[in-house]
């Protein structure tokens, strides 16, 4: 096997290879024109619904849960008991997806259709509660007094400032060039000098019809054969001590940070991490060195906290009880919501032999699947309802991990809360195989509001 | 500046924009299906974030590409932002909230992929998010590094390093396979 086979299975695999939209271009040009962003109508209205029982699948999982809007102001030494809501900011604006807060082992595309998960630890988990600081991040809105600063860090002179959208600026400086995104109250920082870019050699300079040139990068099958000069290489631990400076210099407190450094032979890229009292957070940072140690990239968020209070945390044993009444009852709600439930639309459809609905198996029960010899002269005609069924999944819990990540409150504010992380692998697959499964609120049940966060109650019985 | 609008409405008119649904419609819902697939409403989602795209693409015509081969490019970015939108709307909270749906992992366009062949998908895990990006827009958009930088508000260079560390990524896993073989 090779790069080219992983290509070619990839593209092989492509999930909307053969899709397509049912609506005529001149449709979707009109009713766009027609249409004013900020009062979206959805699409769904224009047309008919669709009979696509895969996705019918993968809404079962997740609905019913989302929170309604709450209020619910936090005061100065922090609520009782948070309320979750979405943020303001989130309706009708663009908004850059903030890639620097993201976890980086989330995993992808695992198994779901047609089944609900069952988590089982593998290890002994603690019974032990504890406590935690909850924060909040503070709003800026000054970008450009910011800008300013971190163009000092990087020696940038006659730097030019140009408002790019409500939500970020851009600066550049002859091949220097980064933004600042102040969406979602963080303040992520991506900055770029092209006269480091070992690569830059391995672009080339296109002549336009109109004469202009553009740059262009080379076929991407292309880049790996250009060989780039790199001089002066840093060390990785001189990178690590750039790294903390720079960081440092730009007013980010490089002592909260864990640091991992990848070096190849073009460049050294620092990773670094942020942590609080000792738990993760989604918080890191990049900055890729290459000849004569200067910046060719970097990306980073500005996000300044603040405690809010320290409130009890649930046990890890009480954490696993919560996701597992959490998919519970989603499911049971689910199941008894779904005859009144818009956002499903299932048309069952018909074999030509006879009148059997023909759903995808395992997702949806739509009847005996074998021809019923009594009927087979009769006209088909639809069924009544399909029946979902489900069946549970064993998720093995091989590691818990209290960490802290981003939750947006009723009030419009971004907090940091305790999370439980899960790590684990699926029954009957390779325990070798590990996923970061997802996460969970670690407050105890009297410091949240259940309802807002998951549309319904429930709770990790903490008295069991 | 309300001139130079009416220059722009004047040639960034209706029949610009139908020659440009024309050209893009499939491929744009294309792109937002593959990072939809994951979500709730799967091709609903899909549905809504596409004539949301075009929505905006029409009110912000103004800062289309000069250049007809950005154009998709262009559209990719405004879906790009109104899925992670979507995503933190819908579903980050679950996620940061709650919620231990494995499908549900991140708001992240490229974690949101939709990856059907097992030994691909665990490959594509071992790359980062933006890598997982960058491949995704190179194989199954079609798209070159100065497109992706676009639609990534990038550099072509940058884009290149992360094609660069997927590409070396992957053939280091096929050469380990190959000698524990």
């Amino acid at each position: 096997m090779s790069f080219d086979d992983f290509v070619a299975r990839f593209k092989k695999h492509d999930p909307a290879a053969s899709l397509e939209t049912n609506l005529t271009p001149s449709q979707v040009a009109q009713q766009s024109m027609d249409r004013e962003v900020s009062n979206v109508t959805p699409i769904s209205t224009w047309t008919r619904k669709r009979k696509v029982i895969s996705t019918v699948a993968a809404g079962l999982l997740v609905a019913g849960i989302s929170g309604p809007f709450m209020s619910g102001a936090m005061t100065a030494s922090g609520p009782e008991r948070f309320v979750f809501g979405t943020s303001p900011e989130a309706s009708g604006q663009m908004r850059s997806a903030n890639e620097s807060m993201l976890s980086s082992d989330m995993k992808i595309g695992l198994p779901y259709m047609g089944s609900y998960y069952i988590y089982e630890s593998d290890i002994e988990l603690s019974t032990q509660a504890t406590s935690m600081m909850a924060y909040r991040i503070v709003p800026r809105d000054d970008a450009e007094t910011i800008g300013r600063s971190v163009a000092r860090s990087f020696g940038i002179t006659n730097l030019k400032v140009s408002e790019y959208d409500q939500n970020s600026l851009e600066f550049a400086s002859d091949d220097k060039f980064f933004n600042l995104y102040l969406s979602d109250s963080y303040t992520s920082l991506n900055y770029s000098d092209y006269t480091n870019d070992p690569w830059k050699e391995c672009y080339q300079v296109i002549e336009n019809p109109d004469g202009s040139t553009t740059s262009s990068g080379r076929n991407s099958d292309d880049v790996q054969e250009c060989n780039p000069v790199v001089e002066n290489l840093p060390s990785e631990a001189e990178a690590k001590r750039l790294a903390i400076d720079l960081m440092n210099s730009i007013g980010v407190n490089a002592r909260n940070f864990k640091f991992e450094i990848w070096s190849d032979t073009a460049y050294v890229s620092v990773t670094a991490t942020e942590y609080l009292d000792g738990r993760i957070t989604p918080m890191s940072w990049n900055i890729t060195y290459t000849s004569n140690s200067e910046v060719a990239w970097l990306y980073g968020s500005l996000t300044e906290l603040e405690e809010i209070s320290e409130y009890e945390v649930i046990s890890e044993t009480a954490a696993l009880r919560r996701a597992n009444e959490l998919n519970v009852t989603r499911i049971e709600n689910f199941k008894s919501d779904i005859g009144t439930n818009d956002l499903i639309d299932v048309e069952p459809t018909y074999s030509s032999e006879g009148d059997t609905a023909t759903n995808e198996p395992g997702t949806i029960d739509g009847g005996s699947s074998e021809p019923n010899p009594g009927t087979t002269d009769e006209p088909s005609k639809p069924i009544d309802e399909p029946t979902f069924t489900f069946e549970p999944q064993i998720v093995h819990v091989t590691k818990i991990e209290l960490t802290y990540e981003t939750f947006w409150l009723a009030d419009g504010s971004v907090v940091w809360l305790p999370t439980y992380q899960f790590f684990g692998y699926f029954d009957g697959e390779d325990k070798n195989e590990v996923y970061m499964l997802g996460s969970i609120v670690a407050l105890i049940d009297d410091a949240i509001d259940l309802q807002s966060l998951y549309g319904q109650s429930i709770s990790a019985r903490l008295l069991d | 500046m309300k001139g130079s609008n009416r220059v722009v409405d004047m040639l960034r008119d209706e029949a610009w924009f139908s020659r440009m649904v024309e050209d893009h419609l499939q491929s744009l819902y294309a792109f937002i299906h593959r990072r939809s697939m994951g979500l709730d409403n799967g091709l609903s989602s899909a549905e809504d974030i596409l004539a949301d795209t075009w929505a905006i693409a029409w009110q912000k015509r103004a800062q289309a590409p000069d250049e007809q081969s950005l154009e998709s490019a262009w559209l990719y970015q405004i879906a790009r932002h109104l899925l992670a939108n979507h995503i933190r709307r819908t579903q980050t909270l679950r996620k940061h909230a709650a919620t231990l749906d494995p499908e549900i992992v991140s708001t992240s366009n490229a974690e949101s992929l939709h990856i059907l062949d097992e030994e691909v998908k665990r490959i594509f895990a071992l790359l980062s998010s933006g890598e997982k990006e960058v491949l995704a827009l190179t194989l199954w958009e079609g798209l070159e590094p100065r497109e992706i930088a676009l639609v990534l508000n990038s550099t072509p260079n940058a884009v290149s390093l992360k094609l660069h560390k997927a590409r070396k990524k992957i053939s280091d896993y096929y050469e380990k396979e190959s000698q524990s073989q």
